[in-house]
């Protein structure tokens, strides 16, 4: 089975790499590098990593997502037409997003038995050799959050105080 | 039969299609999504071998954390160039130029 599916993401990955870079217009390139993370995640569902890959397309679609917003905001893209394609494409977006949260709803982990029979939990990896990694990570993205939160703040209001 | 070699070969074949995005394009936003495509294809070789140790899917999992921070940092950075400078192109960021 991964034979068959295995080359076809893998060019899906390439093609919409090479969009990134190729693309004269940002905003294709922001859906071309979509397009690779969920490739990606596909490609990590593969390797029997359906937790990695649930996050990567969560978090790279939320990232594509946010450098799309940031482009229309940046750009004020107008037209009828273009916007028509835009909401087409938040629709198929939302619809991606059910279905995987669908997926995700219906997993089942196994009975307890079938528990035991499964190598190392990458969890408990996590939460025990790993703890340091962890905290460490933790406290990266909440000073990350703040930077985001300064760094857009508005100019407007440092005149208030 | 697939194996790790495979991914491995798809991920350096990402890794440079990042790179030259990274080298060629100005746009910073573009740019940023290069270097997500570098972080993709370490996520990728971390994912293949996580078949092969188990430690492999924990570091993939606080890759794409870190590379999360950094592209939302970097996103914010555009917002805040864009705002004073009215433009992405990065070849306009000479300021600290000497």
């Amino acid at each position: 089975m991964q034979e068959y599916l295995f080359f076809p993401f893998a060019a899906w990955v390439l093609v919409s790499a090479l969009m990134v870079v190729l693309c004269r217009q940002p905003i294709h390139a922001a859906l071309g590098f979509g397009l690779s993370s969920l490739g990606t995640a596909a490609l990590g569902a593969m390797v029997e990593a359906p937790f990695l890959a649930a996050a990567q397309a969560l978090v790279y679609g939320g990232t594509a997502g946010l450098v799309s917003a940031t482009l229309f905001a940046a750009l004020a893209v107008k037209g009828e037409g273009y916007l028509r394609r835009v909401y087409g494409a938040t629709a198929l977006g939302i619809a991606f997003l059910v279905l995987l949260a669908r997926y995700l709803l219906a997993f089942r982990v196994g009975t307890e038995s079938e528990i035991e029979l499964m190598p190392v939990d990458p969890g408990d990896l996590l939460f025990g050799e790993y703890a340091l990694a962890l905290y460490m990570v933790a406290a990266l993205l909440l000073a990350a959050i703040m930077a985001v939160a300064v760094l857009i703040r508005d100019p407007g209001s440092e005149g208030d105080h | 039969m697939v194996d790790a070699s495979h991914y491995i070969l798809l991920a350096g074949v990402l890794f440079t299609i990042g790179v030259v995005g990274v080298l060629v394009r100005r746009n910073i936003l573009v740019v940023l999504m290069a270097l997500g495509l570098m972080f993709n294809a370490a996520i990728l070789v971390f994912a293949a071998f996580g078949r092969l140790y188990p430690s492999g899917e924990v570091m993939a999992l606080l890759v794409l954390a870190v590379s999360s921070a950094g592209l939302g940092v970097g996103v914010a950075l555009g917002v805040l160039i864009f705002r004073r400078r009215k433009t992405l192109d990065s070849g306009e960021l000479d300021q600290l130029r000497w």
